[in-house]
């Protein structure tokens, strides 16, 4: 009995479901709402065109592929480190470092102004060097401090304080809409965020009563 | 022209959420025009009327939201709002390549096409009308080959295509390097207000004043923002900052107002406040 045929059948059959099981990976990929899910269906889909593409000897194809693979996993891996070191800040120094990969440099030289009262706000900055100052209340940022981070949640969306160079020295900026881009995206990092945000929100509020309390000569509550 | 709603949201994410609508501003004005003195709201109206026309509804809203910080519900009432508000429209309203083509156009309806008006520029200002991010490595090339200051003198002609097309380059103006610029000028220029208000009240008119020396295009307008900020760095903000001690500023204001209307360079005028500091009588304190 002459089964080549048969076979050369069953070959066509799984290469067609090959290909029609790549494809529906791709459109679940479009489904996705969210940046996490979308990289790991893109992964999946990744494998799967490679497979596919390999044994229908279609290199340019794996090409493709072998392209776009490593790049849905370094994006993964950010979005994963990302809510991991949002999370750790929720639950220890509550500081905002994680926030240093997606921010760009600016040097400032003395005098310089990165921020006046009243202004409309739309970037926070981390202190990398140099000496700053809010003008209004005289406070001297420490290194390492993030500035302007609340101008993203409050309601006027104004500047509160005139932020001034001092000495000349490296600040990171990051524009509000860019944390949005990673709030919206990534649901999971937007709730820890809020959490952080609020959690320095009450820190604030705490040392203003201890404030207030040695002023009046109270205990703070 | 009203784009499809897909279009808008994109506009919107990357340009801004612009509303482009001038009933919005007028709500606004009619909100604040209680709050003002009678000369103080009639200033305000026009710049309203005049910024829309330079550029649009949302900077005419830029325009109140900076008079809004000085008057309003339980704000006290300012003396120097009527002057604040004439020379803040003033400044918003900067001379560049596409407002003295609008004017042009304004002032050649129904005239003589041929009638043009030439003006100086100079070459970081028409660098300025480039976005930021292309702007800024032109003007470091520009400034490190010292052609930054370099005098370009443009010809308006009303009926002209360029002057039209220059004229278009307005709606790109509020994304423009020279924008920005001009942004924080005028910011910093109500901070300086601010921090006087605090420090020396009797100095605010003077320091409101103060406005008036940058005026025109070109070359002279870059020396008058030298000069201009050579008086905050070197006079205002030492004052306010406590590093002079007991100097009448309201009066030394008055002084170098005088002394600038010459239009001299920064570093004379420097010298001329140097000169008018060590004259006090109590020296600079050590920092």
């Amino acid at each position: 009995m002459d089964i080549s045929g048969v076979a050369s059948d069953m070959s066509g059959l799984a290469s067609g479901a090959g290909g029609l099981i790549a494809s529906a990976f791709v459109v679940a990929g479009y489904t996705m709402r969210t940046m996490i899910p979308l990289r790991i269906v893109g992964i999946i889909t990744n494998v799967v065109f490679i497979i596919y593409a390999l044994s229908h000897r279609n290199y340019p194809i794996v090409a493709l592929h072998m392209i776009l693979l490593p790049l849905n996993v370094y994006r993964l891996r950010e979005m994963l480190v990302l809510i991991r070191n949002v999370k750790r800040s929720v639950s220890g120094n509550l500081s905002m470092n994680w926030l240093k990969p997606f921010m760009t440099e600016r040097r400032c030289a003395p005098g310089e102004v990165l921020f006046y009262k009243h202004e409309r706000a739309t970037e926070m900055f981390y202190i990398v060097s140099g000496r700053f100052r809010l003008v209004e209340s005289g406070i001297e940022l420490p290194i390492g401090s993030i500035v302007g981070e609340f101008g993203m949640l409050s309601p006027d969306n104004e500047r509160t304080q005139t932020l001034e160079c001092l000495e000349k020295g490296v600040v990171l900026g990051v524009t509000y809409q860019k944390v949005e881009e990673l709030y919206v995206q990534n649901p999971e990092f937007g709730f820890y965020f809020l959490k952080l945000v609020s959690a320095r929100l009450f820190q604030n509020v705490g040392k203003l009563e201890a404030q207030v309390a040695a002023l009046s000569g109270k205990p703070a509550s | 022209m009203k784009l499809p709603v897909d279009f808008r949201l994109l506009k919107e994410r990357y340009l801004g959420e612009a509303s482009r609508k001038p009933w919005i501003a007028e709500n606004r004005l009619a909100e604040l025009i209680p709050y003002l003195q009678p000369g103080a709201a009639e200033t305000v109206r026009s710049a309203v009327t005049s910024l829309m026309a330079y550029q649009d509804p949302d900077y005419a809203l830029l325009y109140l939201s900076r008079i809004g910080r000085y008057a309003g519900p339980g704000k006290e009432p300012c003396a120097f709002l009527g002057a604040l508000a004439s020379r803040m429209d003033v400044r918003m309203r900067y001379i560049d390549p596409p407002s003295v083509a609008q004017d042009v156009l304004i002032e050649d309806e129904g005239r003589d096409a041929a009638a043009g008006r030439r003006v100086p520029f100079c070459l970081c200002d028409l660098v300025g009308l480039l976005p930021p991010s292309a702007a800024d490595t032109v003007l470091q090339v520009i400034s490190y080959l010292r052609l930054s200051h370099r005098a370009v003198v443009l010809r308006f002609t009303g009926g002209r295509r360029w002057t039209r097309a220059w004229a278009l380059l307005r709606y790109a103006r509020t994304y423009s390097r020279r924008a920005k610029t001009e942004n924080a000028w005028v910011e910093r220029w109500l901070h300086m207000i601010d921090r006087v208000r605090t420090c020396q009240p009797a100095a605010v008119e003077e320091m409101v004043q103060t406005a008036d020396i940058v005026r025109g295009s070109g070359a002279g307008y870059h020396r008058d923002l030298a000069n201009w900020n050579v008086i905050v760095d070197r006079l205002v903000k030492p004052v306010c900052d406590g590093t002079v001690a007991s100097l009448d500023l309201a009066a030394a204001l008055r002084v170098v107002l005088k002394a600038v209307s010459d239009r001299p360079e920064p570093a004379v005028l420097e010298k001329q406040i140097a000169d008018l500091i060590a004259a006090q009588p109590f020296q600079l304190r050590t920092a």
